[in-house]
């Protein structure tokens, strides 16, 4: 498995006079290599946060999440960060590109961490390929304030892969874009998905994209519930 | 990638950020390299000082009121191969007659080639009617190379004035000279052994010359001496050299060969006692005799006057004596017709402070009549007083008593002619010392019988068992010493660091707050890295390296403005801020290691600031960082929050408490606590603000007015208001208390608690007084006796002990100040002066008496003032000082009060009694206290009768406010950097106003959409910003207010309430320039945009 959540549950403790509330509840699922998973909701369902929370981003109030059968909870920040690195990739509504970089090296970013220097030459070779793949391979030293939206989210999915992560996080990855964009990005993903057999999940109100993973769930009042196969 | 380049890219697209980062970093560092090269000057400079003092000078022998040989200077150069050179040093009054200009305060050094020769100095030699004079004489003289001076010099006496029978002669003597040579700094011409850096009046003379003038030939008051070739020479060594090589005449001591004895006699009359205790213990067959002058010998109502008197053991009188009993001579007996067993009276003077005369009577039984000479009635008895033993005839008499010339007979005058100053009459020598023994030495001659050895052999033997030190005569490692003085003075170094305190936190939080703003604009950035893996000291580590390169320039840029600060500050010390140093003679130095720990300092604390705020951003939810790039607020702890309430209601308690008290016991005696808590208020605002703050997030209420929705503003970037409110509220308190503390005269000048302690005039003369100004007689002395005016004029007269200046004026370290010995009885009628703290055990209400109290042998009470102790002696009420009496034994002065800032500021205060017992050659009074209702009459008589001596009058408020000027340019330096720093803070207003507002675009473009005028949003962000304005102000001027309530309610207070309200005035015009400068900035870009792209 390279992901599994056993009786996972997220609440926030009252702050100020908000009182407390249980966002996720006892949620349970795994996914293996080459899943692919969408979750729909309502806004403020907590979908994000139980993204976040198999990102390593966040933290369970309650029960075990397992990355490639491994219990995170004890991990250090340096540990949880190194899985975010290296089997991780995350894709946002926002691009978030950093400004300063030009599209390859903000492509690269996520290869800092990593102190080897033949992989870096690898990374570079594979950050060129994908984005030939995602069509992007004549933009490499345009900055992301000369590319369009769907461009950015292109990059972003290529910056998602570089350091080829088992397992890909994408929240709200079409929010940003346009109907040909989404279209496009979601046909990407799928691709993705299918080809390099990386688990994804897709967190989105698109039903588009949602359509195109392998099973739909849908949180709602903090349970989760798969409404397809 | 690597992460150089990320870190490369990211510094180059931060750019404008970074610039402002560089800004904070520049400030900070200029400020604090500035500050620490401006010690380094000082202390260079101070050092340069004292190479342009001491020359090659490394040790000098000072001999006080004595004088000693001034060939012991060739005979410790032949011991040691070192260079020595004798001086003859003495104050005098230099005199333009031309112009008229003069200067009271010169110094005369009799000097020869050695002199010169010491400091490898080439200067021409002097002839008899030649001088060189140092710049500041031929300047303040307006006086060249061949011009005429005249000189007054103060006389040189062997025999301390104050000493019984010692001749009254000129005070001073006058000649004219020819100014050869001006010298110069590198010349000597700064040439002086006191550890201060100013530059005295030098006039180098022939030595000889000045000696001759003097009637002091072939002595000196002064030796000093180079280091030998090694450069190893201890004053150990030195010290050793002149006990080896020192003669009895470096003692003053003689020997005459009797027909049985040897006869050893002072050239001060009267033996020191150490000598007289040192022979008497290592010679067994010896004889002390005291012989006095008594004013008659009386048997019913005859008498004969001015007769001597000798005191004498029972060995020597060969025959017991009891201690009433008297031996008289044939002649006394036949004169006033005394036979055993009658009763004589006899008559003396007994001399006090000021040469004050007390005439006494005792009674004497005649236990024998002997012949008139012959046998014990010797007439070498009779001591060498000058004007009496060279005296042709008794009208000749010229003694320090007054001669009734008409009482003198014919027959007296016989007796002169055949017998001279042979005794009239013995008593026990213990009778004699209970009589007249005084503080000079007790015995006027010591008999050794000639059987024990030869002359040679005895001039061997006393010299052998007598110590220079007994007599206060050793050598002091005087460049060591000054070196240490300048060395830890005043540090101006960390005085001005923290005078520039204001300056550096502004630099610093501009720094903090910048970095921080620029961090937040990066959250995002944060956010998306700890996505992709990278943990948080990575992050840490890009931050920071990216802002290494910012802060290395921004360090050496900083170091180099630090040197254009150093300048600025330097240039206004040696000008306009002159009063705290009262040299122009400080240059910059600049050291590398300085400059390295100044940029240092600036890169670590900016450094320090960035990791501080990156690791503080660090801990908010990665996720949060991500998804909207701002703050996420702070989640508000509720206990935290009643701590907050606690202790800002702690503060106002204590403060009120505080207070009350104060009012209702004395509000001076605890000013000191009320500004204390007036600082509390500060904080304790400061803590309630906080709370508001946090509250005002989550109170609901059905309205929302224009000041509410501004607070609320404020409020959602608490730490940001609070540190902009905390910076100015600080800044104004800082100010405020700052100008309150400005000493100035209001009327109080008068009064007899303050300063002053009521007297107007503090006068100083070169030449000592001998004589008490308040007397009839001391009047006379001074031809004062036909100035009415004078009658209501009361005179303190002040012994004085030279030593180093303690003042505030002087920036060495000193360690052994001058000592005034004054009347304390005097004061204590006065009730004047004030005092700032005393030892416990000392009545309050009488404390100047305490001053008459012994703790213990040689252990007394002394006062200084409070600022001395603590600055100038760096000391506590109760600690001790140590100087050496002239006995040569240590006394030990303790520290019993502090007074008020007064006019004796610079100087320890002792009683006159015990000045007397320790240091009995000082003669005369050369400070004088005036009491005078007239100044201006007062003055100019004073002025002009006391004229040759001297006289400089200063007006006591004048005096208190030359040492005010210290404190007040210090404060000066304080509020003008302190104003500096808060105005740089106000920038920090600006930022922070900026940056809220682009961070609010979108919620301002919301408010147009909704209606609001583009005039009444700038009146929201206006109301917002001025709100932290006048928060920070209010608490900043409340805070004060308390702190100076004592001030405030006391009737002399007087602030310079132009120079405060126009520093608060600046501080918040430029507030309000930022704030419109911002609102205007921003309101101009289009918001609409920022709505649509939302």
């Amino acid at each position: 498995m390279i992901v599994e959540l056993e009786n996972v549950s997220k609440s926030y403790e009252n702050q100020g006079v908000i009182a407390s509330r249980d966002v996720l509840k006892e949620i349970n699922f795994s996914l293996k290599a080459g899943d692919s998973i969408s979750i729909v909701g309502p806004s403020g369902s907590g979908k994000s946060t139980l993204l976040n929370i198999l990102g390593t981003l966040d933290q369970p109030t309650n029960g075990i999440v397992k990355i490639k059968e491994n219990d995170i909870q004890q991990y250090s920040e340096k540990q949880l960060a190194e899985i975010r690195n290296q089997h991780i990739g995350f894709i946002f509504q926002l691009h978030h590109l950093l400004p300063q970089l030009s599209l390859i090296e903000n492509v690269l970013v996520p290869t800092i961490p990593i102190s080897d220097k033949n992989y870096k030459k690898i990374a570079l070779d594979r950050a060129m390929s994908l984005l030939e793949s995602v069509g992007l391979a004549d933009k490499i030293h345009q900055r992301p304030g000369q590319m369009s939206g769907g461009e950015c989210q292109r990059a972003t999915v290529v910056r998602a892969l570089i350091n080829e992560p088992e397992l890909i996080l994408a929240d709200e990855p079409t929010g940003s874009l346009d109907q040909d964009s989404a279209e496009q990005l979601g046909e990407l993903l799928s691709e993705i998905n299918r080809k390099q057999n990386v688990a994804m999940v897709a967190v989105t109100h698109s039903l588009d994209l949602a359509k195109k993973m392998d099973s739909i769930y849908k949180l709602d009042y903090g349970k989760l519930t798969k409404i397809n196969d | 990638m690597a992460i150089f380049k990320f870190i490369l890219r990211s510094f180059w697209y931060f750019r404008k950020q970074h610039l402002a980062v560089l800004a904070g970093t520049i400030i900070s560092t200029a400020v604090l390299t500035g500050a620490l090269i401006v010690g380094d000057s000082v202390k260079f400079s101070l050092r340069q000082i004292v190479d342009a003092r001491l020359g090659s000078t490394k040790f000098a022998l000072q001999t006080g009121e004595r004088f000693v040989r001034s060939e012991l200077s060739n005979d410790i150069s032949n011991d040691l191969k070192i260079k020595t050179a004798p001086l003859l040093h003495l104050n005098c009054i230099a005199i333009n007659s031309e112009s008229n200009l003069r200067i009271n305060k010169a110094q005369i050094y009799g000097v020869d080639q050695n002199f010169w020769q010491l400091s490898n100095k080439t200067l021409p030699d002097l002839n008899d009617d030649e001088i060189i004079v140092s710049e500041n004489v031929a300047e303040k003289l307006d006086l060249k190379i061949n011009d005429e001076i005249l000189l007054r010099v103060e006389n040189a006496n062997v025999i301390p004035l104050n000493a019984p029978f010692a001749k009254e002669s000129d005070p001073s003597v006058s000649f004219r000279v020819i100014i050869k040579e001006i010298a110069n700094d590198q010349n000597l011409g700064r040439f002086g052994l006191k550890n201060i850096q100013s530059a005295p009046y030098n006039i180098f003379i022939s030595r000889d010359y000045l000696a001759k003038k003097l009637e002091v030939e072939g002595l000196s008051n002064v030796i000093i001496a180079s280091n030998n070739l090694n450069n190893d020479l201890t004053s150990d060594d030195i010290n050793y050299s002149f006990e080896k090589v020192w003669k009895l005449k470096d003692a003053g001591l003689l020997i005459r060969e009797l027909e049985d004895d040897f006869e050893i006699l002072s050239d001060r009359i009267f033996i020191d006692n150490p000598i007289t205790e040192s022979i008497n213990k290592n010679f067994k067959e010896n004889e002390s005799i005291l012989t006095y002058l008594v004013n008659s010998l009386r048997l019913n109502n005859r008498e004969t006057p001015y007769s001597f008197v000798s005191a004498a053991s029972s060995k020597y009188l060969n025959r017991s004596l009891a201690k009433n009993e008297i031996i008289i001579n044939q002649w006394l007996a036949d004169d006033i017709v005394a036979k055993k067993g009658d009763t004589l009276e006899l008559d003396y003077y007994i001399i006090g402070p000021l040469r004050t005369l007390e005439e006494k009577t005792n009674n004497f039984i005649v236990k024998d009549i002997l012949p008139t000479q012959g046998g014990i009635f010797d007439r070498n008895l009779m001591p060498l007083f000058p004007g009496l033993a060279d005296a042709g005839s008794c009208s000749e008499w010229d003694t320090g008593i007054p001669i009734d010339l008409d009482r003198i007979r014919d027959k007296d005058e016989k007796y002169w002619d055949e017998y001279k100053g042979t005794p009239k009459a013995f008593i026990t020598i213990e009778s004699g010392l209970e009589l007249w023994q005084n503080k000079y030495g007790n015995y006027t001659s010591v008999r050794l019988n000639k059987n024990i050895s030869n002359l040679d052999s005895l001039k061997k033997g006393i010299i052998s068992v007598l110590d220079p030190k007994d007599l206060n005569l050793f050598f002091l490692p005087v460049q060591a010493e000054a070196i240490r003085a300048a060395s830890s003075g005043v540090d101006f170094g960390e005085l001005f660091l923290s005078m520039s305190f204001f300056v550096i936190v502004a630099g610093i939080l501009l720094t903090v707050l910048i970095y921080s703003l620029n961090t937040e604009s990066r959250n995002a950035e944060t956010g998306i890295l700890s996505g992709l893996g990278f943990h948080k000291k990575k992050i840490i580590k890009i931050r920071f390296i990216e802002n290494i390169i910012t802060v290395l320039i921004g360090g050496i840029i900083g170091a180099l403005f630090g040197i254009l600060y150093n300048r600025g500050i330097m240039h206004a010390l040696n000008n306009v801020w002159q009063d705290i140093v009262r040299t122009n003679m400080l240059s910059i130095y600049i050291k590398h290691s300085t400059l390295l720990i100044g940029t240092f300092s600036g890169i670590v604390i900016s450094l320090l600031s960035i990791y501080l705020v990156t690791r503080k951003k660090l801990q908010q939810p990665i996720i949060g960082l991500i998804r909207n790039g701002s703050m996420i607020s702070k989640k508000i702890n509720i206990r935290e929050n009643h701590l907050y309430k606690i202790l800002a209601i702690l503060s106002y308690v204590i403060v009120a408490l505080v207070v009350i008290y104060s009012l209702l016991t004395s509000l001076d005696q605890n000013a000191n606590l009320i500004l204390s808590v007036s600082s509390l208020f500060l904080l304790g605002s400061i803590l309630w603000l906080n709370l508001l703050f946090n509250n005002s997030k989550f109170k609901h209420s059905n309205s929302l007015g224009f000041n509410q929705l501004a607070f609320k503003n404020a409020a959602k970037n608490k730490g940001r208001s609070l540190a902009i409110i905390a910076l100015l509220s600080l800044g104004t308190f800082t100010i405020i208390i700052t100008g309150a503390n400005r000493k100035t005269f209001y009327e109080s000048e008068n009064k007899r608690e303050s300063g002053t302690g009521g007297f107007q005039f503090w006068a100083e003369t070169t030449l000592p007084i001998l004589n008490d100004l308040n007397s009839e007689e001391g009047k006379n002395k001074y031809n004062l006796t036909d100035e009415p005016e004078l009658e209501h004029v009361n005179f303190v007269q002040i012994h004085q002990l030279d030593g180093d200046d303690a003042s505030c004026l002087n920036l060495n370290q000193i360690n052994n100040p001058k000592i005034l010995g004054l009347n304390p009885e005097e004061l204590n009628n006065r009730k004047s002066f004030s005092f700032a703290r005393l030892l416990d055990n000392i009545n309050k209400i009488e404390p100047w008496l305490e001053l008459n109290k012994t703790y213990g042998k040689n252990i007394i009470p002394a006062y200084a003032d409070q600022t001395v102790i603590t600055w100038g002696l760096m000391k506590n009420v109760g600690d001790t000082l140590i100087y050496l009496n002239e006995k040569g034994e240590e006394l030990y002065i303790v520290l019993a009060g502090g007074l008020q800032a007064s006019i004796f500021q610079g100087s320890i205060l002792i009683a006159d009694k015990h000045f007397s017992k320790h240091f009995p050659s000082v003669s005369g009074s050369k400070t004088i206290l005036v009491d005078s209702k007239s100044k201006e009459k007062t003055s100019e008589i004073l002025s002009s009768y006391l004229r040759n001596y001297g006289i400089e009058l200063t007006q006591t408020s004048e005096r208190l406010s030359q040492f005010y000027s210290v404190t007040n340019t210090y404060l000066t330096v304080f509020m003008f950097l302190g104003g500096l720093g808060v105005i740089i803070g106000t920038i920090g207003l600006g930022i922070v106003l900026l940056r809220n507002i682009l961070e609010r675009k979108s919620e301002i473009a919301l408010l147009l959409s909704l209606g609001f005028s583009k005039l009444k949003i700038i009146k929201l962000i206006v109301i917002e910003n001025i709100i932290l304005l006048l928060i920070g102000l209010k608490i900043g001027i409340g805070a004060a207010l308390i702190g100076i309530l004592p001030s405030l309610l006391s009737e002399s207070f007087n602030i310079p309430s132009l120079y405060v309200i126009a520093l608060v005035l600046i501080i918040t015009i430029s507030g309000l320039l930022w704030i419109y400068l911002s609102t205007r900035f921003s309101i101009k870009s289009n918001l609409i945009v920022s709505l649509r792209n939302e």
